[in-house]
């Protein structure tokens, strides 16, 4: 098949993950994946993994505004297999200084970037932002970061920020199951950023956040179903909403016999179907039908709900409640619902665990709980008729297109983009905008929120989140500047 | 005259009636010891698999880890911009196109385990023994006046109220715990919250009865000559309890308490409505904290092997300690078990 | 000497002057702290009274016998609080471990009073006793990683398959691995130490007399225990599964972590269901209303209620036995 050319202005690729053994010139065969030839839109995922291990020679144009791309550690040969052109580098281009850079794959179409950055690109006749630059691991000297890449058309020098060294503050929270895994990395991280603060937070599902929150048992809150407005209003009416990342609610399932790498695709009929009891073998014709060419076994489907107060659950039935009339009028949307058929179990963990541990199970859990267990992820058909896997493009594309209102609760499931992941949602942290008594604690507080808003973003890819778009994280940052003790604002956000 | 000759007529079935039916009480007996030796078995072995150094010296570790250095100035607008995302040591945010044969996530399932439950120890420790001084005194001198006063309507409903105590479900325990104390409005109109100390008031209830009644039953087997002896002393009733029964009854009482502190350790009801948890080592018990129960608890059902061994290796060490304690006890009290 | 003699006797009397108000006070303190033991129990009662006003004046009676649980609000479902499926889960789960454990523990309660050799009779005892010394988190942790997988593959599914043809609740699907009778299995294991304890102490207070009659008629060895000793012992042995029915009803964390957490009536044994104590344990942190949280807490206050009358019962009928009237002729 024709080479895909790989133009500048046409790719933005997302790399998700640079491992730091990686970085070393000899690298084991595994950790990189050669690309197999594939069309379409499939190719776009392979993308991924492949650009992940990319080299790409950013601040060195070629003749034809095409990128030079070489893999580390990739031999003459290799690089002629692959899968997208690439334009002979430069001599003397490539060497080991040049850092992985992170780049997203788009259907040679949109672009996006911030509008400082796009107006940067823009000067220089591009019309995309610049690739990101990183440091390897093991480089910890400082090098001269490639601020070439964009000289002077920079609107603005970056702020330089760095959270408040307070010491001698616990903050407690508890909630949501959905961010958990990620929630703990960051604060594991934060412990370093910050030793004086200890956060703790409790993953007892969303309910019990909201609750302990309301009732000021702890100082934050997790939650992935937003409080509604006649309760903020009755019951705490300075709460917050801040969106932390964006997680896909992914139906993995426990089928064993399936060929290797299979991966089954689902049609809104089907899971509704299977949640509502009206499916309840693996080989219904409707499974089969959405699975063409896959031997499904006759095994009995055991769905798997969460027997707690959940935001995920909030998402899932959200999605169920927009796509079958069924379940819209029998079912219903929230955090606890009355399940028709089907076993509970404690959080995503519990759903994730019981799907591993039986045959013939489906669950739906955050895309994290699946990927670390090595369950499937299976693709989903969303509102435009196309199966979609949840990958950080497909999520993005579910928030984008939202009018974001001021108070940034809002649900993204089943939007109508041809490349969006049906079935994902935010997930927000609650705090108090005005009845905080401790002012070093709300300090911290919104220092470690911020910084989870910004350095911390990048975690959240590699631990199978999605970022949140642009607007909304700036929106979520302008959110922590409402933040008051006895009047006094404890946060400013930097300059810009 | 043979004796089978004169033996009823059907002497022979109800001679095979007393066979079966002893055997089949061995075997009942049997059955008993088969659950506890599984129990115990799969806990030691799975669970003393989950014991390293770490694991008794270490908090909880997440289970996906991303290492971030540090990474200098931050711009609001691109916060990719300096960003290096570190290395992601455990699984990697596949499509799961390659399904089980993700390489990566292979890190996190084969990765051995990580953290410990130092913080749970330590919170254990701290909420029953704050229980247990607070339910000691009770227990004691509660015990002390249903020995020495025994046969009047109060020592009646004492003796019932500890029964009723003991057999309490524990979650009603940890509910009354809440509501008095969790929820309770404090000076400032903000409730005390989860704390230890609540979950420690929780566990006074359940530890009270086990000590009054150890207490009440070591003190009656102090012979009576022991007390008519001090009194022929001169000495008043509560002299002499204090000064001669008690101190002969000392080593019982002890097994009481020691008794007591291994249920309350081993509570978990009680401890998830009014301690909450935490990740982080927490010594003050105004606030919430980590106990092992809690954390065998909550990660059972995790997926992740860190957190499952995290569950298992709890579930371990709470297990020797009410064993140990229990097979202490039953040393210290063959003595006194004989002379019944 | 006299002046010896006279400081002796000075020291009594100075003891005796210093110490002549202690046993009022003695008497005093140990019954304020006796009552204290009292007081908890009165403050448990009194807290989940408070607390449950909210429900106890909406629903009444009816609470404990309608059938739908549903605390949330959806557009679909309105909200109810109807205590049905906890009650029947309760009672169901009880009821198989009853049925399970009592006569096991019967059993080795006789073994252990009566045909065992003595020199293993105290570790036995030991061990059986042990069974209730485990924390029933651990009962649970086991439970769930270690006897649900087996019993799912090798009792439950052929269960269903074959005798589940014919008797609908024990048939099904099977493949949760959670249920009512998953949970009524742990929980008489966790039963039979209480009971096998007891009947053992009540056999132990059977006098002699009784054996000695029934071996001069020349009855088999079994023949003493099952009629005459257990029979004069029959009141204690039914307190003693009174108390272990009571342990049932009340047992939080292992049946949370094996019933399913379903809060409906299930239709097989082998379907995820409630019980009272799980229901509140799992539902209590999560709920958004005071009218949910107060309809748990009279849950709560019914179960706490009804163990309390079965230990007064019990301890009734173990105190009859024990006491009991000396010279009426016992079979």
């Amino acid at each position: 098949m024709d080479k895909i050319p790989l133009k500048r202005h046409e790719l933005i690729l997302n790399a998700r993950l640079i491992d730091s053994a990686s970085r070393d010139a000899d690298l084991p065969k595994p950790y990189w994946r050669k690309p197999t030839p594939v069309a379409g839109r499939d190719a776009l995922t392979h993308a991924q993994h492949i650009w992940s291990m990319a080299s790409i020679v950013s601040d060195k144009d070629t003749a034809d505004g095409s990128i030079c791309v070489k893999w580390k550690g990739q031999t003459e040969e290799e690089r002629k297999e692959s899968l997208y052109a690439t334009a002979s580098c430069p001599p003397g281009s490539v060497d080991d200084s040049i850092r992985p850079v992170h780049v997203d794959v788009r259907d040679h179409g949109a672009v996006s970037g911030t509008d400082a950055t796009n107006a940067n690109a823009a000067s220089r006749g591009y019309s995309y932002t610049p690739p990101r630059n990183a440091n390897p691991r093991p480089r910890r000297t400082p090098t001269p970061r490639p601020q070439a890449a964009t000289p002077t058309a920079q609107p603005t020098a970056p702020a330089a920020w760095s959270p408040r060294q307070i010491s001698g503050v616990a903050l407690q929270g508890s909630g949501a199951t959905f961010p958990n895994p990620l929630y703990q990395a960051w604060i594991s991280v934060y412990k370093n950023v910050v030793p004086g603060v200890t956060i703790s937070y409790q993953a007892v599902g969303s309910g019990q956040g909201q609750r302990d929150f309301i009732r000021y048992l702890t100082d934050f809150g997790g939650t992935d179903s937003a409080l509604p407005a006649d309760r903020i209003a009755a019951e705490a009416p300075d709460t917050l909403h801040v969106p932390m990342v964006i997680g896909a609610v992914v139906p993995t399932y426990n089928l064993p016999g399936l060929p290797a790498g299979t991966v089954l695709r689902f049609s809104p009929e089907t899971l509704s179907g299977i949640y509502l009891g009206e499916i309840t073998r693996w080989n219904d014709p409707k499974i089969v039908a959405d699975n063409p060419g896959v031997p499904l076994p006759d095994l009995a489907i055991t769905p798997v709900y969460r027997s707690d107060s959940s935001g995920t659950t909030a998402i899932w039935t959200d999605y169920l409640a927009k796509v079958s009339e069924t379940w819209r009028t029998r079912v219903g949307a929230g955090t606890t619902v009355r399940w028709p058929t089907g076993i509970g179990a404690p959080g995503n963990a519990g759903v994730a665990g019981t799907v591993v541990r039986t045959e013939g199970a489906i669950g739906y859990v955050e895309q994290a709980f699946a990927i670390g267990n090595r369950l499937p992820v299976p693709a989903v058909k969303n509102a435009a008729g196309n199966y979609v896997l949840p990958t950080p493009e497909t999520v993005s594309a579910a928030a984008a297109g939202v009018t974001i209102p001021e108070d940034l609760r809002f649900s993204i499931t089943n939007p109508q983009g041809a490349n969006s992941y049906p079935i994902a949602g935010l997930t927000w942290i609650l705090i108090r905008s005005q009845t905080y008594t401790d002012v070093p604690k709300a300090q911290a507080l919104t220092d470690f929120l911020y910084w989870c808003l910004t350095e911390g973003q990048g975690a959240a890819v590699r631990l199978g989140y999605v970022q949140l778009p642009t607007e909304v994280r700036l929106k979520a940052m302008a959110q922590l500047n409402k933040v008051r003790v006895r009047g006094e604002q404890v946060f400013t956000t930097p300059p810009r | 005259m043979s004796l089978k000759s004169s033996a009823s007529p059907n002497y022979s079935r109800r001679k095979a009636i007393d066979v079966m039916m002893r055997s089949l009480v061995f075997v009942a007996t049997g059955l008993a010891i088969v659950p506890l030796v599984l129990i115990i078995g799969y806990v030691i072995v799975i669970g003393g698999g989950a014991l390293n150094w770490e694991f008794f010296t270490d908090i909880y570790q997440p289970p996906m880890q991303v290492s971030m250095p540090d990474l200098g100035p931050i711009d609001p607008n691109d916060p990719f911009a300096n960003l290096d995302l570190g290395s992601l040591v455990g699984g990697e945010p596949g499509t799961g196109q390659e399904g089980a044969n993700d390489e990566k996530g292979a890190d996190i399932l084969e990765a051995p385990a990580r953290g410990g439950v130092f913080h749970g120890i330590v919170g254990t420790l701290l909420i029953t023994t704050v229980a247990l001084i607070i339910a000691t005194p009770i227990g004691i001198m509660a015990g002390i006046f249903l020995s020495e006063f025994p046969d009047n309507s109060v020592a009646t409903t004492v003796r019932f109220a500890s029964d009723v105590l003991s057999g309490a479900p524990s979650i009603i325990v940890g509910v009354t715990a809440y509501i008095l104390i969790v929820n309770a409005k404090g000076a400032d109109g903000q409730p005390l919250g989860f704390a230890g100390i609540a979950g420690s008031i929780a566990l006074t209830f359940l530890m009270v009865p086990t000590i009054t009644r150890t207490t009440e039953e070591v003190l009656k087997l102090v012979p009576e000559a022991t007390r008519e002896a001090a009194l022929a002393m001169g000495a008043t009733t509560w002299y002499s309890t204090f000064t001669v029964v008690v101190p002969t009854a000392l080593s019982g009482i002890v097994t009481g308490v020691m008794l007591a502190f291994a249920r309350g350790a081993g509570e978990t009801a009680p401890l998830i409505m009014t301690v909450l948890g935490s990740n982080v080592l927490m010594t003050n018990l105004f606030e919430p904290m980590a106990a092992l129960p809690l954390i065998t608890y909550r990660y059972t059902e995790s997926p992740f092997p860190s957190e499952n061994t995290l569950a298992w290796g709890s579930a371990f060490v709470l297990m020797m300690l009410v064993l140990l304690v229990n097979i202490l006890v039953r040393i210290a009290t063959r003595n006194r078990l004989r002379m019944r | 000497m006299a002046q010896a003699q006279a400081a002796r006797e000075t020291l009594r009397e100075r003891i005796a002057k210093r110490t002549q108000h202690g046993d009022g006070i003695f008497w005093g303190l140990t019954l304020f702290f006796a009552l204290l033991v009292i007081a908890l129990v009165l403050a448990i009662l009194w807290v989940t009274w408070s607390d449950s006003q909210l429900a106890r004046e909406r629903f009444g009676l009816g609470f404990f016998t309608s059938g739908e649980w549903n605390p949330v609000e959806t557009e679909v479902n309105p909200v109810s609080f109807g205590a049905m499926p906890a009650i029947v889960g309760t009672l169901i789960s009880s009821a198989i471990a009853l049925i399970l454990a009592a006569p096991v523990a019967i059993g080795i309660g006789i073994f252990l009073a009566e045909l065992c050799p003595p020199a293993i009779r105290t570790p036995l005892s030991f061990m059986v006793e042990l069974l209730a010394a485990i924390p029933s988190v651990i009962y649970g942790v086991w439970g769930v990683m270690v006897f649900a997988p087996f019993f799912t593959q090798n009792v439950a599914r052929p269960m269903s398959e074959t005798i589940g043809q014919i008797v609908p609740w024990l048939g099904g699907n099977v493949a949760s691995g959670r249920g009512l009778l998953i949970a009524g299995i742990i929980l008489s294991i966790m039963i039979l130490p209480t009971i096998a304890a007891i009947t053992r102490d009540v056999l132990t207070l059977v006098p002699n007399t009784q054996r000695e009659v029934m071996l001069a008629l020349g009855a088999t060895r079994w023949e003493v225990i099952w009629l005459s000793v257990v029979p004069y012992a029959r009141a204690g042995i039914i307190g003693a599964v009174m108390l272990g029915l009571g342990r049932a009803l009340g047992e939080t964390m292992a049946a949370t972590m094996l019933v399913g957490n379903r809060p409906q009536v299930p239709e097989t044994l082998f379907e995820p269901a409630t019980t009272a104590a799980a229901l509140v344990a799992s539902e209590l942190v999560n709920s958004q209303t005071l009218i949910h949280e107060s309809a748990l807490v009279l849950i709560a206050l019914a179960l706490f209620a009804i163990t309390l009358l079965l230990n007064l019962s019990a301890r009734l009928l173990i105190w009859y036995m024990n006491r009991g009237p000396v010279g009426r002729t016992r079979a």
